[in-house]
């Protein structure tokens, strides 16, 4: 089959293209006067990484690092038993429960969102149930919406990676005289460690740089990375705005190698 | 394997290419507007008379129309900012004169004192022509009692928004020249205030406000007034226009209005304007298209479906005599009332606001 | 075995509690879609005609038409280009192979608004007009990654003699691939193909940096209209017959998969 190598030469073009030349403009923006909206004068300057060090930043990482970490907490926490429970129950409509979980991702993210700033305004559809909150600007509100979107993004990995799972090895274990524990952390665990890893991967990095969210929940009040991003862009400075999206990509870098050690082919990202 | 190379950059070449070709031969006028902001069966009508098409973007805010304008990505012919933004901009000689001699329809109509002002005695007065004007001011539940009378006290006014001491859930506006403005205004100063012991006080008075506050305060844009028509919020700063469309939702929708607006006696008066970017590739249409918006009749099917209050006198007439605009408010400017407009004060000022606002929002 | 009570009714309760907090957004979209008011909740009345308001939206039907075009278009593309590009790097030796896979999987990683704003900057470079093309540019980019992911592991369980053998029959390389090669990974790329279209058809993000003046999807549309004024329930309708309609295939599906499983069975 080797003969059909050459099919992949316009896909590196296409990454090429699409990645690593972008990948070079935010950089070269974030150390230079370089701007793609006019790009008559060039020269090096290290002026917006003093941005790194402006308190709108550093508010915005250590909003994005506690609301990313904590949703990601929660996820895992919740996530990992559910994923759990869907790999070994016996039931034919197995797969279905899983689907069931992709549903709402197929409702547009946009309207969920605003479903929840609904849920979380005094006057709401739930006064319907003699129920209201007020919640909109909490911590708690942004946890709570960020959980229900990212929640069966940590499901998703860990499920496959268990369903997959030999079943022998725990019988195995439990044989040599395990207890359901020992078993579990022995053997389960780390058998299922590169889902975890896509897992968290893939509600952390979101988490963080949601825009729309903390924007409609957080009463605009709370600015997360994205946020600051979001509003440079358009708003603002192309060179603040690649800055902070270099930040964004070192951390997405820091992750990614650790989802290369655990499962190189990424066939847990699914 | 080099031919292979060659021709996957070539593909993906012709894919990037074929999204450079135009589709209509139609004359275009690109449009930059705020949102519901135009009659759009006007533009239809505007596209019929003239066989041209009309290609219209809305925004939310000035600076995002600055951005909009300097990004390029699209060459304007037509954008309505408010009046400092304009002036910004024509200091930065990104606007083109108007040529007054193309608006025919400009002899019949007379524009109010504000708007007046502007176009005949600002440098930047032959940049532009008005096209709504209004204040800025409050818009209130009135289920509650307590607020209205808030408001109505000495001490009421803009102050009310900045009240530690009430438990009223608080809107204010997220851009800094608004909400500033507001604060500015509740101390006594200018709302073009560039003293920085002045600014110094609005800072304070927005993060105690924030930081003390027994109620809640937060930050939106125009989905303010919705959430105080509905009793999600108990007062919000809006402008003048957002309040008459939700007026005109509810009556539209028969539902009981429990709202109102509250305009300070010393409050910001602004005005839109059109201008024609040094972008445009099509000036004698862009003058076709404000000249259409100058017919009185036009302008008055236009005003009615926008709901702000048009800046021609002869349009406002036909409006409260003709379609019974003969609401509270309606004109921004009553007697005895002090009306003040917003500048240009330089991009350090306009820097500093900013650093002000992002300020209070992560203290 | 033991079965460990605790454990799972601990199972069971998160399980519950998990579908109750990943649907109770979608319940809410489908009561306001069904609630005569817009602006009052006191009593429940029943309407459909935010139903028909869909069409009378003009502007929503437009950004419906556009999804589901992008949607359709960079779903095909995609599944057929992934499937070749998966081909490709199948053949590749393992060091190549997980080198291309590295870099395959980087979109798949990266946050939507990075990636939002590399192919901003890009086409901006290459000044390329704004909307429907650079949209489905995008989304096309996004959804590679994927079909790739998903048909890789198919290739895998093929036998690599398959191929040779087709060619040594006197197949051309086209003729082997077509009827030796997708038969056998069909399955891997109507997987693919349906996590591509589900992403195209969700997508805010990215689209929100492609598109330009009144060319809009539906994602884009609406966060556009939050600023400026109330959301009409009509778009909360349109969603919740696309959330009514998936389930109900989705449950279809199911009962025929198994009703054929029987039959085979």
């Amino acid at each position: 089959m080797k003969s059909l190598r050459r099919l992949i030469y316009p896909y590196i073009v296409w990454l090429t293209v699409l990645i690593i030349i972008p990948f070079l403009f935010i950089v070269l923006a974030t150390i230079s006067t370089f701007h793609i909206f006019n790009s008559y004068t060039f020269r090096f300057t290290f002026d917006s990484l003093r941005f790194l060090t402006d308190p709108i930043f550093l508010n915005a990482f250590k909003n994005s690092i506690k609301f990313a970490g904590i949703t990601t907490l929660v996820c895992l926490t919740v996530g990992y038993p559910v994923a759990y429970f869907f790999a070994n129950i016996k039931s034919k409509n197995k797969t279905l429960y899983v689907a069931l979980l992709i549903v709402p991702i197929w409702s547009n993210m946009i309207v969920r969102i605003i479903a929840w700033e609904n849920v979380f305004k005094p006057v709401s559809i739930l006064n319907l149930f003699n129920l209201s909150f007020d919640m909109i600007g909490s911590d708690i509100a942004i946890i709570i919406a960020m959980v229900s979107m990212y929640l069966p993004f940590m499901i998703f990995p860990i499920y496959a990676v268990l369903d997959k799972m030999d079943h022998r090895y725990i019988e195995a274990s439990r044989d040599l005289g395990a207890n359901a524990f020992q078993s579990f952390y022995k053997v389960t665990l780390p058998l299922s460690l590169g889902g975890i890893v896509s897992g968290i991967i893939m509600t952390l990095l979101p988490a963080m740089t949601a825009f729309a969210l903390p924007e409609r929940i957080g009463g605009g009040t709370t600015i997360l990375l994205g946020n600051l991003i979001e509003k440079e862009i358009f708003r603002g400075s192309f060179s603040t705005a690649a800055t902070v999206s270099f930040v964004v990509m070192i951390v997405m870098l820091g992750l990614f190698m650790l989802i290369v050690r655990f499962d190189k082919e990424g066939e847990t990202l699914l | 394997m080099r031919k292979s190379v060659i021709i996957s950059v070539l593909a993906v070449f012709v894919m990037f290419s074929v999204s450079l070709v135009g589709c209509s031969s139609k004359e275009k006028l690109y449009v930059l507007n705020w949102g519901e902001y135009m009659n759009p069966d006007l533009v239809d009508k505007f596209e019929i008379e003239n066989n041209v098409k009309v290609v219209y973007e809305e925004v939310g805010s000035n600076e995002e129309m600055e951005i909009k304008l300097k990004q390029g990505i699209t060459d304007y012919d037509i954008m309505i900012p408010s009046e400092y933004m304009i002036d910004k901009l024509s200091q930065e000689n990104l606007l083109l004169p108007i040529n007054y001699s193309l608006l025919t329809n400009l002899e019949n109509v007379e524009f109010f004192e504000d708007a007046k002002v502007l176009y005949e005695e600002e440098e930047f007065g032959q940049y532009l022509i008005p096209y709504f004007f209004g204040t800025v001011g409050i818009m209130y539940n009135t289920s509650n009692e307590n607020i209205k009378t808030a408001l109505e006290s000495d001490n009421g006014g803009f102050c009310t928004l900045f009240d530690e001491t009430n438990d009223f859930r608080v809107g204010l506006y997220d851009s800094p020249r608004d909400t500033i403005g507001a604060a500015l205004m509740c101390l006594g100063y200018s709302v073009n205030s560039n003293n920085d012991t002045e600014l110094g006080e609005a800072e304070t008075l927005i993060e105690t406000a924030l930081a003390k506050s027994l109620g809640s305060i937060r930050f939106g844009q125009d989905d303010l007034k919705g959430d105080v028509a509905k009793g999600n919020l108990d007062l919000a700063l809006v402008y003048s226009g957002d309040y008459f469309e939700m007026v005109f939702e509810y009556e539209a929708e028969e539902t009981e209005i429990e709202f109102d607006y509250f305009a300070p006696d010393h409050t910001n008066i602004w005005i839109d304007a059109f201008v024609i970017p040094n972008t445009s590739k099509n000036t004698d249409l862009a003058h076709k298209f404000i000249n259409f918006f100058l017919d009185v009749d036009n302008a008055a099917e236009n005003a009615d479906w926008v709901g702000y209050t048009p800046v021609i006198s002869e349009v406002y007439n036909v409006m409260v005599n003709d379609y019974g605009y003969d609401y509270d408010h309606y004109y921004p400017q009553p007697e005895g009332s002090s009306r003040e407009v917003f500048k240009y004060l330089g991009s350090e000022h306009a820097q500093k606001l900013n650093t002000i606002l992002n300020a209070v929002r992560i203290s | 075995m033991k079965k460990n009570l605790y454990g799972s009714t601990l199972q069971v309760f998160l399980t519950i509690f998990t579908f109750t907090i990943v649907y109770l957004p979608i319940l809410v979209i489908i009561l306001i879609s069904i609630h005569g008011s817009q602006y009052n909740y006191d009593s429940f009345k029943l309407t459909f005609r935010w139903y028909q308001e869909i069409i009378n939206d003009q502007q929503l039907v437009d950004a419906i038409i556009v999804t589901f075009q992008i949607a359709v278009l960079a779903t095909t593309i995609s599944t057929i280009l992934g499937t070749a590009f998966a081909i490709g790097i199948h053949s590749l030796n393992k060091k190549n192979r997980v080198r291309m896979m590295v870099l395959n999987n980087v979109p798949v990683v990266n946050p939507d608004i990075v990636t939002g704003i590399m192919l901003f900057i890009i086409f901006r470079f290459f000044r390329m007009t704004f909307g429907f093309p650079t949209m489905l540019l995008a989304h096309i980019f996004f959804a590679l990654p994927f079909v790739i992911l998903s048909v890789l592991p198919k290739l895998k369980q093929l036998d690599p003699n398959l191929f040779d053998a087709a060619l040594d029959l006197g197949a051309t390389k086209f003729q082997a691939i077509v009827r030796v090669i997708i038969p056998s990974i069909k399955v891997g790329m109507i997987a693919g193909a349906l996590i591509a279209f589900t992403m195209s058809i969700d997508d805010f993000i990215i689209s929100y940096f492609m598109k330009q003046g009144e060319f809009h999807n539906v994602s884009t549309l609406i966060y556009s209209r939050l600023a400026k004024r109330q959301i009409s329930p009509s778009v909360f309708a349109y969603n919740s017959l696309v959330v009514v309609l998936t389930m109900g295939l989705m449950i279809l599906f199911n009962r025929s998969n198994q009703t054929q499983k029987k039959v085979r069975g």
